[in-house]
């Protein structure tokens, strides 16, 4: 057992999801350009997001402490800039993310929310608004919609613009599983109650319910924040199955990747501020 | 063990393993609790109780000073050696039969901590544990590694006045001198067995032992290598229990020690006198940096019962920032205390070791042990 600071916590978090933004690059930006889909400035779309999150993070920080702090916000915002769809207008995503980021901030002083899924939300949201929800990426859209089971393993599912590699979201989780930070039972119950109701589901309607990767990002990732989820063992095993309950419903209803952020947040409000209020501040 | 830690060693320390000496200081200090009044110059003699403190040495008063005593300040004497050992009466060793003679001579010898374990108790087991509680700690280990055969011929003598069988000797298995040389005399001590245990922290705990040997804790005499070897020197040699052992270790230590050494004497004086400090910014604490307390200002701190070990570590700039809920700290705590909510509510909890462990792990560096431990738990 070997003691980690904060900061040595966030760092090695931000390296775990550095494969994830490569692939992504890979994904969405030579994938795609290869086929002459888009010009080269957009190659690095996903990156360009990441960049504008990190940005963020550093002005905010000089503004407000006049330095750099290395704390779990910039988790926070390079996991927005990982999990928003491909057709986020860089515009829109430029101007919301640091919106609702002080909003966040000024909020939470009242109440624990995800702010993870709260900028989130409201950016799909607005933008959707704007554009369209389209979820998919240039290549899905016009190629293959149709994935192999191969496909999703590597990486080729629907979902976030650098969060859909099932293979490197496995082998993160088996790394944090062995770490003593990390609530490793969240993932684990989220993604085996949501097989089991998918499963329930495909034998009384006979219809399939994807399990994309999305539901296993979000899981491993943002349903496992520190802040914004329990610790105690039968606390977190029925935030988890509530996370699964939830996520399964709004897909029948709304059919889109998405919810489980909506599930997360949603259910975090519950835990974190009328029953379970554990994350009061020192 | 609910939970079995497993702390690294820390491989920065240099273990002397021969046990130092170091039973001539200059002075002593005597703690005093009530308010009495002495004269400079009056005489003491070794061996002398004040309270429950004893005079380490002989010598007379020279002059007074504030030290700390758990935590707190008090006034002490200073009694300045004059090394002749000179003792008002000596004692006399008695033959014990039974349990309570043996509990007698135990209150005549003030080891108040032993006759603690054994009240109220049908003792059925016998069990002696070198395992220290800190991981900086080496004294348990080393009083078995140096003084095999005296604990065994203690233990037998024990054995015989508690009408009790066997005894169990439990070590860590990491410690490999004190195994060796427990193994090359075990033979000879047919009622004596050897249980070697696995590295984890709070195995001392005898709740934690008695599970790990399988055997109910009610009717189970568990005492410490230190324990015995006072019990060696009470009923073999029948001398006054005036000597402390103690470990000076850390990474900003050359060489780390087990010193056997006098009650009262300074710390400053020991760390002087005895090690070599390799780093200019460093911290000093008491019974160890998870369990123990951080000092700032060493002058006032004397060698008392309680002392088990002094570590000087490297100076480290730890950050304290805002909980981030991780619930590490529950997720280690041995005894399942939800530490981070009575830190929350400011309340003490009367389930609490005091072990440190909450604030050994904890990644922002809050001092959780201060708050929750009530100070109540043994």
């Amino acid at each position: 057992m070997n003691k980690k600071s904060v900061k040595r916590l966030v760092i090695e978090n931000l390296i775990i999801l550095l494969p994830f933004i490569i692939y992504g690059f890979y994904k969405n930006g030579y994938l795609i350009y290869q086929r002459n889909l888009i010009k080269e400035i957009w190659l690095f779309k996903n990156i360009y997001f990441v960049l504008i999150a990190i940005l963020t993070k550093i002005i905010y920080d000089l503004i407000k402490y006049k330095k750099i702090v290395i704390n779990y916000d910039f988790v926070y915002l390079i996991l927005v800039s990982m999990i928003i769809p491909y057709h986020t207008n860089l515009l829109v995503f430029c101007i919301l993310l640091p919106i609702t980021y002080i909003i966040s901030n000024i909020l939470e002083k009242y109440f624990k929310f995800n702010k993870v899924c709260f900028m989130f939300l409201i950016i799909f949201l607005i933008n959707g608004l704007l554009f369209n929800f389209n979820y998919t990426n240039l290549l899905e859209e016009k190629f293959s919609y149709h994935f192999s089971f191969f496909d999703i393993l590597a990486g080729r599912s629907i979902g976030g613009i650098s969060s859909t590699s099932i293979i490197l979201s496995f082998l993160s989780y088996i790394y944090l599983v062995n770490t003593l930070y990390y609530k490793k039972e969240i993932p684990f119950t989220i993604n085996i109650v949501y097989l089991g109701l998918a499963f329930l589901y495909y034998l009384v309607t006979k219809s399939d319910i994807l399990i994309n990767s999305e539901l296993i990002f979000s899981s491993i990732f943002v349903s496992t924040l520190p802040m914004y989820s329990p610790f105690k063992e039968k606390i977190t095993l029925i935030y988890s199955i509530l996370i699964s309950l939830l996520t399964f419903i709004l897909y029948i209803l709304i059919n889109n990747p998405f919810v489980i952020y909506l599930s997360i947040f949603i259910i975090s409000i519950i835990f974190m501020n009328i029953h379970f209020k554990t994350a009061k501040k020192s | 063990m609910n939970k079995y830690i497993k702390i690294p060693e820390n491989k920065d320390i240099d273990l002397d393993m021969m046990i130092n000496l170091y039973l001539d200081p200059l002075n002593i200090y005597i703690p005093i609790f009530k308010k009495e009044k002495f004269k400079l110059n009056t005489y003491i003699y070794k061996n002398t109780y004040f309270d429950n403190f004893i005079s380490s040495v002989s010598g007379k008063i020279s002059g007074s000073k504030k030290v700390i005593i758990n935590g707190k300040s008090c006034p002490a004497l200073e009694v300045t050696n004059d090394f002749k050992e000179n003792v008002l009466k000596k004692n006399k060793k008695k033959k014990i039969k039974n349990k309570e003679e043996l509990i007698q001579i135990l209150n005549d010898y003030h080891l108040i901590d032993i006759i603690k374990k054994m009240s109220n108790k049908d003792i059925k087991n016998l069990v002696i544990t070198s395992v220290d509680e800190d991981i900086y700690s080496y004294n348990e280990l080393m009083i078995l590694a140096n003084y095999a055969n005296k604990i065994c011929n203690t233990i037998t003598e024990l054995l015989n006045i508690l009408n009790i069988d066997t005894a169990t000797i439990a070590v860590k298995n990491t410690f490999f001198k004190a195994i060796k040389n427990l193994k090359a005399i075990i033979g000879t001590y047919p009622n004596i067995d050897l249980k070697l245990l696995n590295d984890y922290y709070l195995i001392s705990y005898d709740t934690f032992i008695c599970k790990e040997l399988n055997i109910k804790e009610e009717n189970s005499l568990i005492l410490t290598s230190n324990d015995i070897y006072n019990l060696y020197n009470v009923l073999i040699k029948g001398n006054i229990i005036n000597e402390k052992f103690v470990t000076i270790s850390g990474n900003a230590v050359l060489k780390s020690l087990v010193i056997k050494t006098r009650l009262g004497i300074s710390i400053e004086e020991l760390i002087t006198k005895l090690v070599k400090i390799t780093n200019s910014e460093y911290e000093i604490y008491l019974n160890g940096p998870i369990k123990g307390e951080k000092i700032n200002d060493i002058s006032n701190y004397i060698i008392t019962n309680d002392i088990r070990n002094i570590v000087i570590n490297k100076r480290e700039e730890k950050q304290i920032v805002d909980c981030i809920n991780c619930g590490v700290c529950y997720k280690v705590c041995p005894f399942n205390i939800n530490v981070i909510n009575y830190y929350n509510k400011n309340k003490k909890c009367s389930k609490c070791s005091g072990c440190g462990l909450c604030n050994y792990v904890c990644p922002a560096n809050i001092d959780l042990k201060s708050k929750v431990y009530g100070g109540k738990h043994e």
